[in-house]
């Protein structure tokens, strides 16, 4: 059972950068402008606060199709019925992974924030559905950033979706794309906006335009193929006519199993072999 | 009385196993595999033509069936273990018929790499029915390592020839202790009911039914002839005399005299 389809536009809403604005008005104008998921990072606020926020923030996302994370707490996310949480490497300590899960159960979403391609590699097998890397650029709340460098290796070496974040903007989008970055997570870039659903619409349209330029050629039954647009191994199936039930899939030399399918994008020179059942003696 | 072959847990009440290749359409093979009413049918799996629309094969295989993929097109153990894992991760099945086959003129199996593969495959839980050489040493390799049934062939696959191998799969059958099933070559129903007679657990028919004028018919015919020769078989055969032993009394002639 897939838990997340898209990580296109994450948004993470946090109060004390909002310049005044309100987490359900910032939450509902970047809903009308697309956003896929919405996170709800609060550090400061007040138990009793934050739980009527996070139940309110629920209710909309859940009424428009968008998934609500929120930040640092398995307990919150379990009393608001979000739809998973997300653990920064220093939250870890507080809530370990599995004890995350043991709250939230397999059925929710688990993202972890990595800061370097050694925890990103960490992450990969941690019971984790989604890895955030960061902060590609300079960002109030680390005093270090990554630059966009290192973004194609990080691709590589992810092998759960991959979520960018840190100091991403409309002025530094486009080098982040190019380097192949698909899902971005923005904070100030969006709430502190004039309108923030135009700016929400403005990445969304850049990044969906991103993936739909996307070409690269992956080995399929032995043979190179060219794919247009960034697809997972279900987008792939599907786009090629087969039935998905009577396939099956290895994607570079390991079995994907069918439910994981969405979980898995394809990449430059990935190699795939589908599969299935013939008459035979 | 009750006369069931158990495999894998599976209960076969048809000792005949029927191939699903070389039908001409997928609905002459489901209407074959219904006269037949085999237990265990094999497939093989491929890579899929995109290009070409074909329905799923399992959709056509009688529900009751255990479904046997084979490994076909695998040259060593390790192409077999892809295939057997690619082919248990559709979920259709555990069952495995290893092939590992070198030889394009004989199709004659590679024995020792085909041990190789059962050794694996048994450990990852799977129910391995090796194809092989009517070889007995190798045979008891294979029951150490945990094959379910030894399939011994009769003569190439899709040869017709009949059973070329007999006396070897004879030896085979008294000496292993686990189902030996003739796979491979059977061209008639009195091929498959030879060896039903000589003992053999179960045989292995595709090509002789597939290609057939008639394929429903002859799936039929070959069914009868398992059946029969089983039946031969557990009935007890009396020896081999060489000369007459008369079947009708010696006495009460309608002579002159009775002596």
């Amino acid at each position: 059972m897939l838990k997340v389809k898209d990580y296109s536009l994450y948004l993470v809403i946090s109060e004390e950068y909002a310049l005044g604005k309100d987490a359900v008005e910032i939450a509902e104008l970047a809903i009308a402008g697309g956003v896929d998921i919405i996170q709800l990072r609060e550090k400061n606020k007040h138990r009793d606060k934050l739980i009527k926020l996070a139940v309110e923030l629920s209710r909309i996302c859940k009424a428009n199709s968008v998934t609500f994370i929120v930040n640092d707490d398995p307990l919150l996310a379990k009393e608001a019925d979000a739809d998973g949480v997300h653990l920064g490497q220093e939250d870890v300590k507080k809530y370990s992974i599995s004890a995350t899960r043991e709250i939230i159960g397999k059925n929710k979403v688990i993202g972890v924030s990595t800061h370097s391609l050694v925890e990103l590699e960490k992450a990969n097998s941690e019971d984790v559905d989604y890895i955030a890397y960061g902060p590609i650029y300079p960002t109030k709340t680390k005093d270090y950033f990554l630059g966009a460098g290192d973004i194609k290796a990080a691709l590589s070496v992810a092998k759960k979706p991959l979520v960018f974040i840190g100091g991403i903007n409309l002025t530094n989008l486009d080098e982040i794309l190019a380097e192949g970055a698909r899902n971005i997570a923005v904070i100030r870039g969006i709430i502190q906006a004039a309108d923030i659903s135009a700016m929400a619409r403005n990445f969304k349209h850049r990044i969906m335009q991103a993936k739909k330029e996307t070409k690269m050629i992956i080995k399929i039954n032995g043979k190179d193929q060219v794919i247009e647009g960034s697809l997972n191994l279900l987008e792939l199936v599907i786009s090629k006519k087969l039935a998905p039930e009577s396939v099956v899939l290895e994607h570079n030399l390991s079995i994907v199993p069918k439910e994981e399918w969405e979980n898995v994008s394809l990449r430059e020179n990935d190699s795939l072999e589908i599969v299935s059942f013939m008459g035979g003696g | 009385m009750e006369d069931a072959l158990i495999i894998g847990g599976k209960v076969i009440y048809n000792r005949l196993f029927i191939g699903t290749g070389k039908f001409s359409s997928f609905a002459l093979m489901r209407d074959a595999l219904e006269a037949a009413d085999p237990s265990v049918v094999t497939v093989a799996l491929r890579r899929v033509d995109a290009s070409s629309k074909t329905d799923n094969i399992l959709d056509y295989l009688p529900k009751q069936c255990a479904v046997m993929p084979n490994t076909s097109g695998a040259r060593n153990a390790d192409e077999a273990v892809r295939i057997a894992r690619l082919a248990q991760a559709s979920g259709a099945t555990n069952w495995i018929k290893i092939e590992v086959i070198q030889d394009n003129k004989y199709l004659l199996p590679d024995n020792l790499e085909t041990l190789k593969a059962t050794e694996i495959l048994v450990k990852e839980g799977f129910i391995v029915l090796p194809y092989m050489s009517p070889d007995l040493s190798i045979a008891r390799r294979l029951v150490d390592a945990g094959a379910a049934a030894v399939m011994p062939l009769g003569s190439p696959i899709g040869s017709n020839r009949g059973i070329k191998t007999k006396e070897l799969v004879e030896i085979m059958v008294r000496e292993i202790k686990i189902p030996v099933i003739v796979d491979a070559g059977l061209g008639s129903p009195s091929d498959a009911c030879e060896c039903m007679e000589m003992g053999c657990a179960a045989v292995l028919v595709n090509t002789a039914i597939a290609i057939a004028r008639d394929p429903v018919n002859m799936a039929r015919a070959f069914k009868d002839a398992v059946s029969a020769g089983r039946r031969a078989y557990l009935a007890g055969f009396g020896s081999e005399k060489n000369y007459a032993s008369p079947s009708s009394p010696l006495t009460g002639f309608l002579r002159k005299e009775d002596h």
